[in-house]
């Protein structure tokens, strides 16, 4: 490995409208030929970081240099002429076209000026897939090659546009084991030859076996750049996690009665034909239990909780709400037996943007009394006064029961889902990454909704990514992991260093979750 | 009461874009040596200066405000209804044939049966692809379209043949008998009372969308079914509600276009109706008294085209850039109210739950 710099970012800052500070002074150093992995939390900023470098994302301040020359990165096309090249989590292909035509789209060489060279692209590519000992089905249908192969059609076309520097964005979470051990021999086989590579993960041991040196991110800022030899896993997983928020809201110690609310039993729902997302899971909740879920976003927590609110069916397996099944309910009869939802993603699921606060309170009883007159007809006065009360009793910051949700700020958007979750009957809580893109305001007030939730004696399943929110809350904690239960903990007999080896993946048990009732 | 205050402010705005599509016409005129104000003066007299002329200028509104609404009831519970030409299609046709075949009624049982007829035809024209896109998620833009030749051509099909008017050159049916026939509104004009169906049926409508639990939900599946389905809304059968309103609507169209002012289905008796319609409703941004104002000013340019090309010699295709300059302003109000509006509130970003 050369040592000389090829990249350096220097307090690059990122705050998104609504107040979301993404990126936090980070710094970054990248020596050219190497491996260098970027891990953190979800929403540690590491995506941001990396769509600023790639032009997607114009920092708000900060400097870039690529061999030692300060460069501004305006756009994607800025990149790629600057030698950047980024593979996506999600990949950018026409499935119809043949695996050359997505390589060269956009870049291909021309016969007479207007026609596309195929000779020529294919020797061209030929050349490229020879040099780094790749091989390709040149002439198959995108649509029919593998995943493994499509992230590779990615790194091909990053490499025929003439990156030098390849970002690799989360490349092992669609693969499987086998297809990620050959990622890292084509990782491999490039830095061999001169190319440099961003590797950004959440998995330890991945970033571990392949990286040379790696960086961590936590809340926005680059923590540390450490070198992959000198250290090891718990270490790496400390750095992550951290804890250094001191929160105001803490759960009151209190006995269960033993009264199981929801419960799963070998519940599995398919990806595809052949891998599952969700496999096997048994859990239970009591009523006034938060049962904390652990897990790095992408392995089946999303869902298991989609399905748990009758909003994706399930493949094998049986849910029980109150000892009588549930499996096959629709959302509504859920609601209606007191099953709330509040959702991860409140801009789409959680909420209807261009809708006002009322109507947005009311999408679950629009058809109850009080809130239609006669019937069918909506009492609107009736729905006003109730807007307005919720407006007030949680300090939702906006003009009136009018206003649209759209206008209001992240923190006070939750508060409406929240205020719609827990207005109407509920006696079970699904509730995902509650507190995400939140300042601390807000999220102690949403924690302290679920905490008084709690008290009266509501089951609550608390899915998150951010395990200070989970040791702060859950009664106990489960780590899911590709799907799996992995773990299951009382918080205060664990570390978050130890519950972070077991979201990554670094270790697991067989628990007994299902057998202990 | 704020939807009120609403509508007053979408009339007036219309009211002037109406007058800017004049004004811009008048510079057209202006540019190849006409005369705008003399050319005006005939199209308004053509539309509005006499009982007939008004007579068909109402004749046109009341079907294309049906048209409107139905495409208006479907796209504002986020299901489009393009269908509407078919529909209005069956619906007349199933008018016209109650309306001969059935002798001897009285027109209290004649003239419902009638429009009972042209309702359930047009119903099942919608309720087609509303039921295969419901069920099996077929595209309903694509298959609403497809159709639309489907029932022009069975239509058409019945007219030639089993309920032709031998009398006639082809594609008749015999005229209705006088029990089926809508009541007056002026006699000596042959004005029925379509208009006041149309006018009701527009006011039922935004009842429906202002002040019901359904309008609510289809509201709400409009604006972001997936948070519909999230609150416990069964999107499918609503959405399937929406079509059967939406063909309900198109067979009334039918219905008050033979037994309002033709009295007999000829083919393609829908003409432009079924597409205008969609156009309007898109205008009228879905709100069934905008589509009411827009319906009329549409009429008024239609009808008055042909008094600005008698009278003043201005081409009658200028009618034509003056819709396009209408359908121009509609839309550029919007702009213009956007570049003017106030910023109270920063507008969020998906990015803060993607970051």
């Amino acid at each position: 490995m050369k040592t000389e710099t090829l990249l350096r970012l220097e307090n690059i800052n990122k705050t998104f409208e609504g107040g979301v500070q993404a990126n936090r002074n980070a710094n970054l150093v990248v020596k050219k030929g190497e491996i260098h992995a970027i891990v953190g939390e979800n929403g540690a900023g590491k995506s941001t970081l990396m769509n600023i470098l790639y032009g997607v994302q114009q920092p708000d301040d900060g400097k870039i240099f690529l061999n030692d020359k300060e460069v501004s990165i305006t756009s994607a096309r800025e990149a790629k002429k600057l030698g950047i090249g980024m593979v996506h989590q999600h990949f950018m292909l026409v499935p119809s076209f043949t695996v050359l035509q997505n390589v060269i789209l956009g870049y291909e060489p021309k016969q007479n000026l207007v026609f596309v060279d195929n000779k020529n692209a294919e020797k061209k590519v030929q050349e490229i897939c020879e040099h780094y000992n790749l091989t390709i089905p040149l002439h198959s249908l995108t649509q029919d090659v593998s995943v493994g192969i499509q992230q590779r059609i990615e790194i091909i076309k990053a490499i025929y546009r003439g990156a030098e520097i390849l970002i690799l964005d989360e490349p092992t979470a669609v693969l499987t084991p086998f297809e990620t051990e050959d990622l890292f021999k084509i990782c491999r086989e490039m830095v061999a030859k001169d190319k440099t590579i961003l590797f950004i993960s959440h998995k330890l041991k991945e970033v571990l076996a392949l990286s040379n040196r790696i960086t961590v991110m936590r809340k926005g800022e680059t923590l540390v750049t450490l070198e992959t030899k000198k250290t090891t896993e718990p270490e790496l997983a400390r750095l992550i996690v951290g804890r250094d928020r001191i929160w105001t809201v803490g759960k009151q110690e209190k006995s269960f009665d033993q009264k199981i609310v929801l419960q799963t039993k070998n519940l599995s729902i398919k990806r595809s034909s052949n891998s599952y997302c969700v496999k096997d899971v048994s859990f239970h909740v009591k009523a006034g239990e938060i049962v904390g879920i652990a897990g790095v976003e992408g392995n089946g927590q999303f869902e298991l909780m989609e399905a748990l609110a009758g909003l994706m069916p399930i493949d094998q397996g049986e849910m029980f709400f109150n000892g009588s099944s549930i499996s096959k309910k629709t959302t509504a009869d859920l609601r209606a037996l007191g099953i709330r939802f509040i959702p991860e993603d409140r801009m789409i699921t959680g909420a209807s943007v261009k809708a006002s606060i009322k109507e947005n309170l009311m999408i679950d009883q629009n058809d109850c009394a009080p809130f239609i007159s006669k019937p069918d007809v909506m009492n609107w006065k009736e729905i006003n006064e109730h807007s307005s009360k919720l407006i007030k009793k949680f300090n939702i910051v906006a003009q009136g029961p009018d206003t649209l949700v759209g206008t209001l700020s992240g923190g006070n958007l939750q508060k409406v889902v929240v205020a719609r979750e827990l207005s109407g009957k509920h006696k079970c809580l699904l509730v995902l990454q509650p507190a995400r893109g939140l300042d601390i305001g807000a999220s102690e007030f949403i924690y302290q909704q679920l905490l008084d939730a709690r008290e009266a004696n509501n089951a609550i399943v608390l899915v998150s990514a951010d395990l200070d929110e989970l040791f702060l809350l859950s009664d106990r904690i489960l780590v899911i992991y590709e799907g799996e239960i992995v773990a299951d903990f009382l918080p205060d007999k664990v570390t978050s260093e130890e519950v972070g080896l077991y979201m990554t993946g670094a270790k697991r048990t067989t628990p007994n979750t299902g057998s202990k009732m | 009461m704020k939807n009120s205050k609403k509508s007053v402010n979408s009339l007036v705005s219309i009211l002037g874009v109406f007058l800017a599509t004049m004004l811009f016409g008048a510079l057209i005129m202006l540019m190849i040596g006409k005369n705008p104000l003399q050319a005006y003066a005939a199209m308004f007299s053509y539309a509005v200066g006499d009982v007939s002329a008004i007579t068909n200028l109402m004749n046109r509104s009341m079907a294309l405000i049906l048209a409107a609404l139905c495409a208006a009831v479907a796209s504002n519970a986020g299901i489009y209804n393009l269908g509407g030409k078919g529909q209005i299609e069956l619906g007349a046709i199933a008018a016209a044939v109650v309306g001969y075949k059935l002798i001897g009624l009285p027109i209290y049982i004649h003239l419902p049966l009638c429009i009972l007829a042209a309702i359930f035809m047009g119903i099942i024209g919608a309720a087609i692809p509303g039921y295969l896109r419901v069920k099996w998620k077929v595209d309903e833009v694509i298959s609403t379209i497809m159709l639309n030749s489907v029932f022009f051509m069975f239509t058409s099909y019945l007219a030639n043949y089993p309920f032709r008017d031998m009398t006639r050159w082809s594609g008749t049916t015999p005229p209705v008998e006088e029990s089926a026939k809508l009541p007056f509104l002026i006699q000596s004009v042959e004005l029925r009372s379509g208009i006041i169906f149309a006018l009701v049926a527009a006011a039922i409508v935004y009842w429906i969308f202002n002040y019901t639990n359904q309008g609510y939900r289809w509201k709400m599946i409009g604006l972001n079914p997936r948070f519909a389905q999230y609150g416990g809304v069964n999107v499918g059968k609503d959405q399937m509600k929406a079509m059967i309103l939406s063909g309900l609507l198109s067979g009334l169209a039918g219905a008050v276009l033979v037994c309002g002012s033709n009295y007999r289905y000829w083919e393609s008796i829908a003409g432009p109706y079924g597409w205008d319609g969609v156009l309007i409703a898109m205008l009228a941004k879905n709100n069934p008294i905008a589509i009411i104002a827009v319906s009329f000013v549409f009429s008024i340019f239609k009808n008055g085209a042909l008094g600005m090309e008698q009278v003043a010699n201005v081409p009658s295709d200028l009618t034509g850039v003056l819709l396009a300059a209408l359908i121009l302003f509609i839309t550029g109000r919007e702009f213009v109210s956007i570049l003017f509006r106030k910023r109270k509130h920063i507008i969020l970003v998906d990015e803060e739950v993607k970051q």
